[in-house]
């Protein structure tokens, strides 16, 4: 996975995101498993995402978006 | 609640400091759903996961979980662990060797805590994977996690008084 944008890393450093740098994140890791934003959030409430790092670690922030 | 969470995270970061890595875990959440927390293994920004020397060879130790507030009658916030996934993976294996989940019920009416991994196994004339199953488990709290690595997998503590550490915590975090 490429490096993240240095203000997108900051604000996960500091522990807040805004909603629009956590769905930036999940399009940034889905992209990396081959998935859109939109297939993410699918798999991820279906939970069946790659068993690798980042489809855990999307399957756990997929959960802190807001509720539609 | 972000203090809670902010003292739940250098706990568990001190306990794993003393027990079996130095990798961090990191916070983090969204301003429009506050209420919710992800702590994880992160470098840069990306997750990551912790390198561990076993008797069986290296393995990868990937921690996570999403915590929301309970407002206590003394104003406090407790913390609670509303899903969690803890893996082992070999070193250079995306699949887990076993993997303790716990979250929304799931299609099917599967146990919610459960254990699954990359486990050949038998039954009778059936050979399966323990993939194909979800073996029901209690609430599994990171302490046991990183006892097991210690205990079964031999993975060289951190400090001497590494059980009594994880007893300790295990007080402190509620999971006794």
């Amino acid at each position: 996975m490429e490096p993240l944008p240095v203000e997108l890393q900051q604000a996960i450093e500091e522990g807040e995101l805004t909603d629009e740098q956590l769905r930036e994140l999940i399009t940034l890791e889905a992209k990396a498993v081959g998935l859109t934003y939109e297939e993410a959030i699918k798999r991820a409430k279906d939970r069946t995402l790659p068993q690798s790092l980042l489809g855990a670690d999307l399957e756990l922030l997929v959960q802190l978006l807001p509720s539609p | 609640m972000w203090n809670a969470a902010r003292r739940f995270y250098e706990h568990l970061n001190e306990v794993l400091a003393t027990t079996v890595t130095q990798t961090r875990l990191v916070p983090v959440r969204s301003r429009a759903r506050e209420i919710l927390i992800e702590i994880t293994f992160r470098q840069a920004g990306h997750p990551i996961k912790a390198s561990l020397a076993t008797r069986f060879g290296p393995l990868r130790l990937y921690l996570g979980q999403v915590c929301d507030g309970i407002s206590r009658h003394d104003g406090r916030v407790q913390l609670r662990t509303i899903r969690y996934k803890y893996t082992l993976a070999a070193r250079d294996e995306d699949d887990p060797i076993f993997r303790w989940e716990y979250g929304p019920p799931l299609s099917g009416f599967y146990s919610r805590h459960h254990l699954q991994g990359a486990v050949h196994l038998q039954i009778g004339r059936h050979a399966l994977s323990l993939n194909d199953l979800h073996l029901p488990t209690g609430y599994v709290a990171v302490e046991e996690v990183l006892r097991f690595c210690i205990a079964d997998l031999g993975v060289r503590p951190r400090s001497g008084d590494w059980n009594q550490i994880l007893l300790d915590s295990s007080l402190t975090t509620g999971s006794a």
